[in-house]
């Protein structure tokens, strides 16, 4: 790709996961977040969030596993014992713009809710009939879409790791498949670090590493992560236009970490950074040999820099052949006659 | 073997800042008893700071009776009875009223086919622990994943659910919480065609972990056993980067000593 395409499309792609981070224009009116033991949603949600509170956004969060309200939202709704029908009610009034709010007036309203699966599972598996298209699992739950002049958009977070409980008719189609036809992004978590050691593994054509849960040895639960290891969180990120176009990229998403100085703090305003994931070191193609681990070896193979400089200045023999002649000249024997050879001219006349 | 809190696990023994959950799991071989004895000794032998509310301690154990943790505890040099009467502890007996011709007693539970009995029990006894003062109580669940079988649902769907509900509200109503929870492999990861019992036990884990804050996980030795090693336990925080992560080896003994080092010490 030339350099010019590159960074157009580095900066395009840059500007849709910022569009959706900020939920700004109607990006993405439900955005599914799919997270695990070894990263969960924590830091996305809370750059949603933050972001959100910049833009002066109401931030409303349902919460079906979270006991505590996190600092930055605004109103904190429990989602546990109520029936999908009273949850909706306590979530409309806070959707629904008053005229004395002064919300209305922002152009978004966004509205990150945070359901996990447990909730949403419930009430799929007591559905009988496979939901329609268009009419969403809890219809209420997603005011948003039935709301146009309400710029309102729903973050739902599920959980990829908990076994899907047994459905009671064998027909229902799983939550996760409900939900990934209807959100408008996708959003797959993965930690920075594993990515990079699934990279490094693959480089050297040695089989990709396991973390967790799935390292199948018994009694280990979460992988144990190094004090050093790289901090960020691979999004891969599967927005769906409404053209029907599919773009999908990775990033990296470098979460600020909460004990950053006041004044970094005001200049990034608690924003982490993003970047393209093949723009990380360790991605990009041109630095693909890494430093310092070269061949394991009793010598060293390696050149210090006068012994290169003085490799490069040594003139080899042929090269003086070359620029007396040139190219295309066709071919000449040079001999240069010593003392002891018998120069016959009759020999040259045959 | 010392008896005293080993000094490696100190950090993770503090009072937890408030709605956290700790999950201590376990595999057959690598029990959680030792540890659990920790952190209740450790709770409950936090000095108290003026001004601040005294902390207390209500455990629940659906496993393992009273003189138990009694024993376990005296060997720590803590004693149960004095420190429930002064109304810092407080014993729920999961164990013995379950599926025994009910004998009506004190802080026993009595049926457990049903949750809301249990519950019930579990938000007397906090009440009791509440009473009058202002207490920090942290509430300890030891194998609540029992209850999971145990319940009429656990057959069919939402035992799981139920249970963890159950564990969510309780939270609610104190200032911390740690459970223990079994993780052997055939627990954790269901099979190709698994019963509901294994998908909810699995369902349940899983969730809690999802929840917790802090999660000690015990293990046996990858390498084999060993005279002078129990066990592996790895310390993970719920990926915040506030702590960092710690895998230490640990040697239970006789007489409620253990030790805790790093590998290769």
């Amino acid at each position: 790709m030339p350099p010019s395409a590159a960074s157009h499309h580095r900066s395009h792609s840059l500007l849709l996961l910022q569009k959706l981070l900020n939920l700004r224009d109607k990006a993405s009116p439900l955005t599914l977040i799919l997270d695990n033991l070894e990263q969960p949603a924590h830091p996305v949600l809370n750059e949603f969030m933050t972001r959100a509170k910049i833009s002066k956004a109401k931030i409303i969060f349902i919460a079906l596993s979270t006991l505590k309200k996190p600092p930055l939202a605004d109103v904190f709704i429990r989602g546990r014992h109520t029936s999908l029908q009273q949850l909706a009610s306590e979530i409309i009034p806070h959707v629904t713009p008053s005229p004395s709010s002064p919300n209305q007036s922002m152009s978004s309203l966004p509205y990150p809710s945070y359901l996990t699966n447990p909730l949403v599972r419930k009430h799929l598996t007591l559905r009988h009939n496979p939901p329609p298209p268009l009419d969403p699992l809890p219809p209420p739950l997603l005011p948003p879409i039935h709301h146009p002049p309400l710029t309102t958009s729903c973050l739902l977070v599920y959980h990829t790791d908990i076994p899907l409980l047994p459905q009671s008719t064998p027909y229902t189609p799983t939550p996760l498949s409900v939900l990934t036809h209807l959100s408008t992004s996708i959003l797959t978590l993965a930690p920075l670090s594993h990515v990079l050691a699934t990279k490094a593994a693959e480089n050297k054509s040695l089989p990709a590493p396991v973390f967790g849960l799935h390292s199948s040895r018994e009694g280990v639960l979460l992988s144990l992560r190094p004090p050093s290891s790289p901090q960020g969180v691979v999004i891969t990120m599967e927005l769906r236009r409404k053209s029907g176009r599919v773009v999908q990229e990775k990033f990296v998403l470098f979460p600020s970490p909460p004990t950053t100085t006041a004044q970094h703090r005001q200049q990034t305003k608690g924003v982490g950074g993003v970047i393209l994931l093949s723009d990380h070191p360790a991605f990009s193609t041109a630095t693909t040999e890494e430093e310092g681990e070269g061949i394991q070896a009793t010598f060293n193979l390696g050149l210090t820099e006068k012994q290169r400089r003085d490799r490069e200045g040594v003139v080899l023999p042929y090269f003086d052949a070359q620029t007396e002649v040139g190219g295309g000249e066709g071919g000449r024997i040079l001999y240069d006659m010593g003392r002891e050879d018998d120069f016959d001219e009759e020999e040259d006349e045959i | 073997m010392s008896t005293t809190t080993p000094h490696l696990l100190e950090p993770y023994l503090s009072l937890p800042r408030e709605t956290s959950l700790i999950v201590l799991s376990s595999i057959l071989g690598a029990s959680t008893n030792w540890l659990l004895a920790r952190y209740i000794h450790s709770y409950l032998k936090t000095p108290s700071v003026e001004g601040e509310p005294e902390v207390a301690v209500l455990l629940a154990s659906f496993l393992r009776d009273y003189p138990f943790f009694q024993q376990t505890l005296s060997k720590l040099s803590l004693d149960l009875d004095s420190e429930a009467r002064k109304g810092r502890f407080a014993f729920v007996d999961g164990l013995t009223g379950l599926f025994l011709p009910s004998q009506r007693s004190g802080g026993r539970l009595q049926d457990g086919d049903d949750l809301r009995a249990v519950q019930r029990q579990i938000g007397d006894a906090l009440a009791g622990l509440d009473a009058g003062r202002k207490r920090r109580v942290v509430l300890v669940l030891d194998q609540p994943d029992f209850l999971v079988a145990s319940t009429s649902a656990g057959g069919g769907e939402g035992a799981g659910i139920a249970v963890r509900d159950v564990i969510l509200d309780l939270r609610e109503k104190v200032h911390s919480c740690v459970v223990t929870v079994s993780a052997d492999d055939p627990l954790v990861h269901p099979p190709v065609a698994p019963t509901p019992l294994e998908t909810n036990h699995s369902w349940f884990v899983l969730s809690l972990l999802h929840e917790a804050d802090m999660l000690c996980a015990l293990r046996l030795l990858d390498t084999g056993t060993a005279k002078d090693v129990s066990g592996v336990v790895r310390i993970t925080s719920s990926r915040d980067g506030e702590t960092e992560d710690r895998e230490y080896l640990y040697k239970v003994g006789g007489h409620g000593g253990a030790k805790v080092f790093e590998r290769g010490q």
